[in-house]
């Protein structure tokens, strides 16, 4: 009995810390393309002449990022964050196609 | 992720903070004695004559020169000694990019003005090269060191917000030290510290990171403009309004003006000595352009600029310093990070500032370990890997890298003057005493490894002024009786260092017998926070 509960908190264990490896790649990866995506969105939308767009954009990459890694890690399920971040990033990729 | 928004941020706050602590350290160490680097630059070329040439001597001399060494380049810039980012005349050429390469070779030297030559002084990295480490690093190309540091200091960014959302009295925490309490007072310090200078840490990364935007975010310009040094220049003449410099070369040649020919209309202008750089676009090509900057007078980076026609002289274009929202935003955060518009006292006040975000990333390291120390000590086997690594990364990061500067600066007055490759290795006998100090906790005990290299920090930082002093005409007494503060503070400062690492030596020292004696210590204090 203990045996299996031991057994079962190793797997648990085994599986949260893959959760955490698993954050941390879309925190940098899914975080950095969300804010790519985002800034260059913002360079298409918004009213003003080319240079200031990309500079403003630019400036504003950052923020994007450090919000997107913060929620990443915020988000108590994993599974609400896989539909979060995939739903954003589809949402934006839609966007830029529009505009 | 954890049970809590809190605790999933103190989780984050703690490791982001590891992994790239030891970096940063490294960063804000060297960044902050960037902030007097004209001071170090001066101290580590002591037989270099103080400048005293006008702004048309220099400007004879560096066009002579760039004259005779890069006539064909695509681009001269003259650094004027007018600004206290520049203590000797420095001139550059870049060459026209290769076809299909990013950008042509640059070139840089020292003059001096009076003889025409380079500039007679020892081979050294100087103050400039301390400086540039803390965002090229060494050893490794830009394109390399640009996404370390870029990498390292998003890392930085989201430590900074997560320690503030994980802080529960951020008010309490003005007043709250409690000192000789172990792993509290180290939290406390941390915290402290931390909420004293936020503006400051926040201000440093987030224009730290915005100098590297156009490397790490290169897809939001280059969607718009295209990829490549070109069209990014492109973006900044557009950006800045410069529509005079949007021009090619002409491809026909005709002789530059004679520079100096400007200083009186600059003078009308701005007042004398107000000019801080100028450059040349196409020198000896009819399409050739004189870009005139003014020093700087507030954070905004971006200053008045005069273009003038490379062969009449015929004043172009003026632009005013400040332009559109967008650019001023940046121009200001670039400007708020560099200094280069603060006077001495708001100087020292950054310097302050670093000092503490280097303490905060220290405290923060030491943290880490000592909240582990009594798992790690009653493990059997002893304890993990991961934990004697952090722990003699801290040794030989904290309290070697001191040491390790220390050596940058003894191989500038020790070194022969004639061996080849000198500057080179002035770096290099910094990074192996930094390497050796790293290694040294592998085969000492931890507390005994910390008492032994702050017992070395004070040591070398005591001998650098004596050094100084027997190896040049201006050590301490003669450079105060002078007046000359370059060389009295760079001394006096190394002092007031070797004062506090012995202070910390000797406590370490004496607190740590107690604690190996008998565990149960009423007063766990500095000793075994920092040997923990």
């Amino acid at each position: 009995m203990s045996k299996s509960a031991s057994r079962n908190s190793d797997r648990e264990l085994t599986l949260y810390r893959w959760q955490v490896f698993g954050r941390v790649l879309i925190a940098v990866f899914g975080g950095y393309v969300f804010a790519v995506a985002a800034g260059i969105l913002l360079t298409q939308i918004l009213p003003l002449p080319r240079s200031s767009l990309v500079m403003t954009a630019s400036l504003s990459s950052f923020a994007l990022y450090g919000t997107a890694i913060i929620w990443v890690f915020s988000v108590k399920k994993f599974r609400t964050l896989l539909v979060g971040l995939s739903g954003a990033l589809l949402l934006l990729a839609l966007a830029l196609i529009l505009v | 992720m954890k049970n809590g928004f809190r605790q999933s941020m103190a989780w984050l706050h703690t490791w982001t903070g590891l992994v790239v602590g030891w970096v940063l350290f490294f960063v804000f160490a060297t960044g902050n004695l960037g902030r007097f680097d004209g001071e170090i630059d001066q101290w580590m070329k002591p037989e270099a004559p103080a400048q005293t040439a006008s702004v048309e001597q220099q400007l004879s001399a560096a066009q002579l020169r760039l004259q005779a060494r890069a006539p064909d380049a695509e681009r001269w810039t003259v650094y004027l000694t007018t600004n206290r980012d520049t203590p000797h005349l420095r001139i550059r050429s870049e060459e026209p990019p290769v076809k299909g390469g990013p950008r042509g070779k640059r070139t840089e030297e020292y003059l001096d003005p009076v003889s025409g030559g380079p500039l007679e002084a020892r081979a050294t990295g100087g103050g400039q090269l301390l400086y540039k480490m803390h965002y090229a690093l060494h050893y490794m190309p830009r394109s390399v060191s640009d996404w370390l540091i870029g990498i390292c200091s998003m890392f930085m960014l989201v430590a900074i917000i997560s320690g503030v959302i994980t802080h529960k009295k951020i008010f309490a925490d003005f007043f709250t030290f409690r000192p000789g309490k172990g792993q509290r007072s180290w939290l406390d310090l941390h915290a402290v510290l931390a909420v004293l200078t936020l503006p400051f840490f926040l201000m440093i990364t987030y224009s730290g990171l915005v100098f590297l935007v156009f490397t790490l975010f290169s897809s939001i310009l280059g969607s718009n403009y295209g990829l490549g040094e070109k069209h990014r220049r492109d973006f900044n003449n557009e950006l800045a309004g410069r529509e005079e410099l949007l021009i090619e070369s002409a491809g026909i040649a005709a002789p530059l003006i004679d520079l100096n020919n400007l200083v009186a209309v600059l003078d009308e202008r701005w007042g004398k000595n107000q000019v801080s750089t100028v450059e040349v676009l196409y020198p000896g090509d009819a399409n050739a352009r004189v870009r005139v900057s003014r020093n700087m007078d507030s954070p905004l980076r971006s200053t008045e600029e005069l273009i003038f026609s490379g062969t009449t002289g015929e004043l172009l274009a003026e632009q005013p310093a400040s332009g559109v929202a967008s650019r001023n935003i940046y121009e200001t955060l670039l400007g708020l990070h560099e200094s280069l518009f603060v006077g001495w006292w708001l100087r020292w006040l950054y310097f302050l500032s670093g000092l503490a975000g280097a303490i905060i990333i220290a405290s923060g390291l030491i943290l880490w370990a000592v909240k582990r120390r009594p798992k790690q000590s009653k493990q059997k086997g002893g304890p993990d890997f991961g934990f004697r690594l952090v722990e003699g990364l801290n040794v030989g990061t904290i309290a070697g890298l001191p040491i390790a500067i220390a050596a940058y600066f003894l191989a500038n007055r020790l070194l022969p003057l004639d061996i080849p490759g000198r500057a080179d290795w002035e770096a290099n006998a910094m990074f192996i005493v930094w390497m050796l100090a790293l290694l040294h906790p592998v085969v000492r005990p931890i507390a005994r490894a910390w008492v032994e290299q702050w017992t070395l920090a004070a040591v070398v930082f005591l001998s650098l002024p004596l050094v100084n002093a027997l190896t040049t005409e201006r050590g301490l007494n003669q450079s105060l009786a002078a007046g000359d503060w370059a060389f009295a503070g760079f001394d006096l400062t190394c002092l007031a260092a070797a004062g506090v690492f012995a202070a910390i030596a000797f406590r370490l020292h004496h607190r740590e017998r107690p604690v190996t004696a008998s565990a149960s210590t009423p007063i766990p204090g500095l000793a075994r926070g920092a040997s923990a």
